[in-house]
């Protein structure tokens, strides 16, 4: 084991080398570009081996590795922002070729016009496609969550994509200490060559992938993908707690509840903003104000159970969004319709404040963490809830 | 779901019993069995479409040349023999769209492109 | 597989299994389908093939099944050189790293002129400049076909598509002049080791070159000439004569460039004027007299280049 201060892009190069990854597709864009210099460095230095293909475009990144996949071998690719979007056609046929393609996204604003700052609408724009989606919370969790990843994808009962959303500069360049395990460790929770899937090319066994159909199979087959998702559900839990015997860490599958036992209110977020979520708890805990943070660690499949069950207790939540959905009701974004649309299950549940918070990479401050939990904290004394949505740091 | 990639059933040639999502053939509908070398795709018998059909005379075919076997996109040309023994090259009626680039190519003209009403009934 | 023999030189030769059976929704006298059936024919059983949308997907692949005897996939309109530059990756890495039986297994990307000149034309060139073994048969019908024939970079001059209508304003159809595909890909990738052109109207030369192009290491490209019934407006018996005459009149010239070396592997004895070949087809009958002669000029000046009076 080795307790290295390093980066999130490093973190998963080394997750990509544990896990023998046989062909990695690589194209420049910032700032998810230093995984693919790592495994570059990786390779001709020989720490492991595996094709590494200089391609042409983002499209053909994920073209690539579908049918590199689709012959057998375990893939890897990524990419960021308006990159992720130029790939758009092959991330979306990939869950239908039922290819276990692992992704990272280095989530950063799309284009126009040109932003590096961290946004997630890059991978949020494939969440209705297929694709398993989870955001770590930093460059150890990074690690942790690729090598999952695999074996989440690779399950029969799965055989879908899987895409790991960094968030651009605040995980993907800054560095973080991470434990990284020894590569027999690693090999010991995952095996180097993928289990045999049904959705593989070998003349042996000759089998027509992806024909045309209509009306008549249409339905069915995205009745079939989704039973898939279903099935990842149950698949994901247990490689956690494969995960959490074998590395002593990991953490529970879908949700982190952070400082919730005694909670007055909590924010919900994904991604870095954990990170100053925990400093802002951890300053306004000692001036007596109990708050707490909900950390949604895996979106796709949508953790409704675990939601409900960590948020009932509240008067009131904030969500905060990292992203936007012009013109979606409240006007508010894509998490907070997402959590919004669980807790309507619930028979009492919380009153839900929208915060747009860090869009185009502008920092979510402890100073916001607290403005945002202050706003929260009203409505929960109040009970009165006098706008839906706050852009915060916003300039008036 | 079964591992193993099986056809679908057929209710007759042509005509699929659909199964339900849950169907034992595939693991998903997009995984679908290959076909077999020189075999015939019983899911599609693409003569229903057939304006004319060609009809060899065994007499006139040279059977060695195999050009119509050579040209048919289908491909639909299979070896016969006669009663009398004599071999000849015929399409598979189930398949043949009547094309006519049998009849076009063959050196010694044994094919002539008859219209499919003349054999009404046959299917 | 290694092949027995390379050279398909009579029709003793001509392997008898068939790897394309019948049973697809294709036109009658389709030249695309006879293009897959002498593709799969002379690759044999130890091969994948992957094809891009089109009407060798489209048409042969309705309703959820296909004709194909050998694993295949689908892949993007565009997507065919990226298709086959990771199928190919992935086979040599598994095998090298003893994950996979190291054997010969071809990776053939079946894709359209539309799909691989025109939406395709960056990841075939990023294809090329990789060293992966794999063969891309690009089938030219002159036409997005299956989506009810629009014009493609690969469309010649003058054709009828449904996008380029001839009409009372416009009176001559298409406009731009046919794409030399295969030579440009020749030309810009140094190290190709082999590409060359064919029509499906001279099997035996067209899978000679399948089985060339297999049978050597690296990125491969035959491009083939598939006349299409539908699409350039002949009955459907005349597929094979359209095909013979593309050649004859010399506007389709076969070729092979192998390891940077041009070489003609078929000289029409006394070359046909181009009439010949566009009276066949309803897509040119609205062209005029100084049309005929305009295409005549293109296509001698062609033909002089490489060597064809």
């Amino acid at each position: 084991m080795v307790k290295l201060l390093t980066t999130g892009t490093f973190a998963i190069a080394t997750a990509v080398k544990h896990a023998d990854v046989d062909v990695i597709s690589a194209y420049p864009i910032r700032p998810y570009t230093g995984v693919m210099n790592a495994l570059a460095r990786m390779i001709a230095d020989g720490e492991f081996d595996a094709e590494y293909i200089v391609v042409d475009s983002e499209h053909t990144q994920f073209e690539v590795a579908k049918h590199a996949a689709a012959c057998g071998a375990r893939v890897f690719t990524g990419s960021a922002g308006i990159g992720w979007a130029y790939a758009h056609e092959p991330i979306v046929v990939t869950p239908g070729c039922r290819q276990p393609v692992v992704a990272m996204v280095g989530t950063r604003a799309l284009d126009d016009p040109g932003n590096f700052g961290v946004e997630h609408n890059d991978v949020l724009a494939e969440r209705d496609m297929g694709w398993m989606i989870c955001f770590p919370e930093n460059p150890q969790e990074a690690y942790d969550l690729t090598l999952m990843a695999y074996k989440i994808a690779e399950n029969p009962k799965v055989l879908l994509p899987i895409a790991i959303a960094c968030d651009g500069n605040f995980i993907t360049h800054v560095r973080f200490p991470v434990d990284l395990p020894e590569a027999d460790v690693a090999r010991e929770f995952l095996p180097p060559t993928p289990p045999p899937r049904p959705s593989v090319l070998h003349p042996d066994k000759p089998i027509i992938l992806c024909p045309h159909t209509d009306y008549y199979w249409g339905m069915e087959f995205r009745r079939q993908l989704d039973e898939a998702m279903r099935n990842a559900r149950e698949v994901t839990r247990e490689v956690h707690k494969e995960f959490n015997k074998i590395f002593g860490r990991g953490g529970p599958p879908f949700i982190e509840e952070i400082a919730t036992e005694d909670a007055e209110v909590v924010l919900v977020g994904m991604g870095g903003m954990t990170m100053v979520a925990r400093a802002a708890i951890r300053e306004m805990r000692k001036e007596g104000i109990k708050v707490g943070f909900v950390k949604v660690r895996r979106f796709r499949p949508f953790p409704d159970e675990e939601l409900r069950e960590a948020l009932k207790k509240y008067r009131a939540i904030g969500v905060i969004d990292n992203d936007f959905s012009l013109g979606a009701p409240n006007h508010g974004g894509i998490l907070y319709q997402e959590v919004r649309s669980t807790l309507y299950d619930l028979e009492d549940g919380p009153y839900v404040i929208n915060f747009m918070a860090g869009l185009g990479g502008r920092e979510i401050t402890v100073e916001y963490m607290r403005k945002m939990y202050d706003i929260v904290l009203k409505v929960a004394r109040t009970g009165k809830v006098e706008q839906p949505v706050y852009w915060i740091g916003l300039r008036e | 779901m079964s591992e193993e990639i099986k056809p679908f059933e057929l209710i007759e040639p042509g005509k699929i019993k659909f199964p339900s999502w849950k169907n034992p053939y595939t693991p998903c509908f997009t995984i679908v069995p290959a076909m077999k070398p020189n075999d015939k795709n019983p899911y599609y018998p693409t003569a229903s479409a057939r304006p004319r059909r060609p009809v060899t005379d065994p007499a006139k075919c040279t059977f060695t040349d195999k050009l119509c076997w050579l040209y048919c996109p289908e491909p639909c040309r299979i070896p016969k023999k006669t009663p009398e023994g004599k071999d000849y090259y015929d399409i598979d009626p189930m398949y043949c769209k009547g094309c006519g680039i049998c009849a076009e190519v063959c050196p010694s003209k044994a094919i002539k492109m008859v219209p499919e009403t003349e054999f009404a009934g046959w299917w | 597989m290694s092949f027995d023999k390379i050279e398909i030189k009579t029709i003793k030769d001509v392997p008898e299994d068939e790897y394309y059976v019948r049973g697809h929704r294709t036109c009658a006298g389709c030249g695309p389908a006879l293009a897959a059936r002498y593709l799969l024919k002379a690759a044999g059983g130890r091969a994948i093939c992957i094809t891009a949308t089109g009407c060798m997907y489209v048409a042969n692949s309705s309703y959820n099944t296909g004709p194909w005897a050998i694993p295949w996939m689908h892949t993007q309109l565009g997507g065919v050189g990226s298709a086959v530059t990771g199928a190919a990756a992935a086979y040599k890495a598994l095998m090298r790293k003893g994950k996979l039986k190291k054997e010969i297994i071809h990776v053939i990307g079946f894709a359209g002129d539309g799909g691989t000149a025109d939406i395709g034309l960056g990841p075939l060139s990023g294809a090329f400049t990789t060293n992966y073994d794999f063969l891309v048969v690009l089938y030219d019908n002159e036409s997005y076909a299956n989506t009810g024939v629009q014009a493609s970079s690969l469309t010649p001059w003058g054709a009828w598509t449904t996008f380029t209508p001839p009409g009372k304003m416009l009176r001559v159809g298409n406009v731009r002049e046919k794409k030399n595909l295969a030579k440009m890909i020749a030309a810009g990738h140094p190290g190709v080791p082999y590409i060359a052109t064919a029509c499906v109207s001279y099997p035996m030369d067209f899978m000679t070159k399948v089985r060339k192009a297999l049978a050597i290491r690296g990125p491969t490209l035959i491009h083939v000439l598939c006349p299409c019934p539908k699409g350039w407006k002949f009955p459907p018996e005349k597929t094979i004569e359209v095909g013979k005459l593309a050649v004859e009149t010399g506007t389709w010239i076969l070729y092979e460039i192998e390891g940077g070396q041009f070489r003609l592997t078929y000289k029409p004895p006394k070359r046909r004027p181009v009439r010949d070949y566009l009276a066949l087809q309803g897509r040119f009958a609205h062209l005029r007299e100084p049309d005929i002669r305009f295409i005549q000029e293109m296509v001698d000046r062609a033909c002089r280049e490489v060597g064809i009076e």
